[in-house]
């Protein structure tokens, strides 16, 4: 397989099949808030050995896009995600659409928008704030969020950086501290535009009629399970599988149970791709 | 009411002393986001007690019929809010200046109200 590389952002991680004439099936990512391409790395390695043309990109606020980390907006998120999903979604029969934590909150958000996205697979959802790691003075987030104060207060990274594991950890930590991949804090003003984005996704999620694949953590660290069970519960999805991990914490690529997600994922994309080629069977029966 | 309004008075100096303070020297890009962390917890507990002390003066105000006062009370509680929808972070400097003036404007009112009793 011949790997092609291109780099709109210097951050962007973009793997294409060159040699298939017409590729059929491709996977869009999204990372998480604060993070970068890099964290889907793995992932999107893994999608693209196993035939997928995959597309991470470098969110607004993010890495060396020119709206920084403090200025952007949850429109500057939807109306990337959306010019991205438009321009790419022509070229492939099979289009999946993914991402970790405000990733999985962007994908959804793009399926309510768009009814042609083959599946979704939501990473860790973040759709509500309240994972074990979130501190006792939640309770003044409001007055942080909604006053002034939320272009000066930052949440400082800290241990387990959403990593059980503790030699993933380890290196986590490691390249945190460079601040290259991703932020060692989270501004306040990026979780507000975090929260907005959730909020409107859960007032549409009856609205979202794709595929849906949910894994998330019984112990994530920065959201509880209560997200999951939301989309789960709420999205009008024909079908939806959900996976609880008991063995990791919020960033689920690079945890203990990272495998596992790896191979739910495949047998999900299978299984539909699978329903695909019987509905196109039935349906080439049926005009005979 | 003598001692709400000192306590009000007080909270309202220390929120003005310590947000300048917090603009010229803590929220800089070198300071550690641990040091911004709690010093932005720190300003969120003053604004929480200004606006709790802020409250339950209004509603004793409410309480004594002195509804000329309430306007002012109300005024008072929701700017912080008003301030923080209407900023953005490159008209940061500019909405600081107002919030600040505003905790001044609220200080000389209370200070006012104090003198009245």
């Amino acid at each position: 397989m011949n790997v092609q590389k291109t780099k709109k952002s210097e951050m962007d991680y973009i793997l294409i099949h060159r040699e298939t004439v017409q590729p059929n099936r491709a996977v869009m990512l999204f990372h998480g808030l604060t993070g970068s391409p890099y964290e889907l790395k793995r992932y999107a390695k893994y999608l693209y050995e196993k035939g997928f043309d995959v597309f991470c990109y470098c969110l607004p606020g993010h890495g060396d896009h020119e709206i920084d980390i403090y200025s952007v907006k949850e429109k500057d998120w939807r109306d990337f995600a959306d010019e991205r999903y438009k321009a790419l979604r022509k070229n492939y029969a099979d289009f999946f659409v993914g991402g970790l934590c405000l990733g999985a909150v962007l994908a959804l958000n793009l399926a309510v928008e768009n009814k042609d996205i083959t599946g979704l697979i939501c990473l860790s959802t973040t759709l509500f704030l309240d994972g074990w790691t979130i501190p006792f003075y939640n309770f003044l987030m409001p007055l942080g969020l909604y006053t002034i104060l939320r272009y000066y207060y930052t949440f400082p990274e800290r241990e387990p950086y959403g990593i059980k594991n503790l030699k993933a950890r380890a290196a986590v930590s490691k390249l945190m501290s460079k601040n290259t991949v991703a932020m060692d804090n989270y501004p306040l003003s990026s979780i507000y535009e975090l929260l907005l984005l959730s909020k409107k996704v859960r007032h549409n999620i009856k609205k979202v009629f794709a595929p849906i694949l949910i894994i998330h953590s019984l112990e994530d660290d920065l959201t509880s399970t209560k997200s999951a069970k939301f989309v789960y519960n709420n999205a009008s999805s024909f079908y939806k599988e959900y996976v609880e991990l008991n063995n990791s914490y919020h960033l689920v690529l690079y945890d203990n149970e990272k495998e596992k997600v790896l191979n739910k994922t495949i047998e999900f994309i299978d299984a539909l791709s699978y329903k695909r080629k019987v509905d196109l069977k039935e349906l080439k029966n049926r005009r005979k | 009411m003598k001692y709400l309004l000192i306590a009000l008075m007080a909270i309202n100096f220390l929120l003005i002393v310590s947000f300048f303070y917090g603009i010229t020297n803590i929220f800089k890009e070198e300071t550690a986001p641990k040091k911004r962390a709690f010093y932005s917890i720190f300003l969120s507990v003053l604004i929480f007690c200004y606006l709790g002390l802020i409250l339950i003066t209004g509603l004793q105000y409410l309480l004594n019929a002195s509804y000329s006062r309430l306007p002012f009370m109300f005024m008072f509680f929701v700017f912080p809010f008003a301030v923080g929808n209407f900023v953005s972070y490159k008209k940061l400097g500019l909405f600081s200046a107002i919030q600040i003036i505003i905790f001044i404007l609220s200080l000389i009112y209370f200070t006012y109200l104090y003198v009245k009793l």
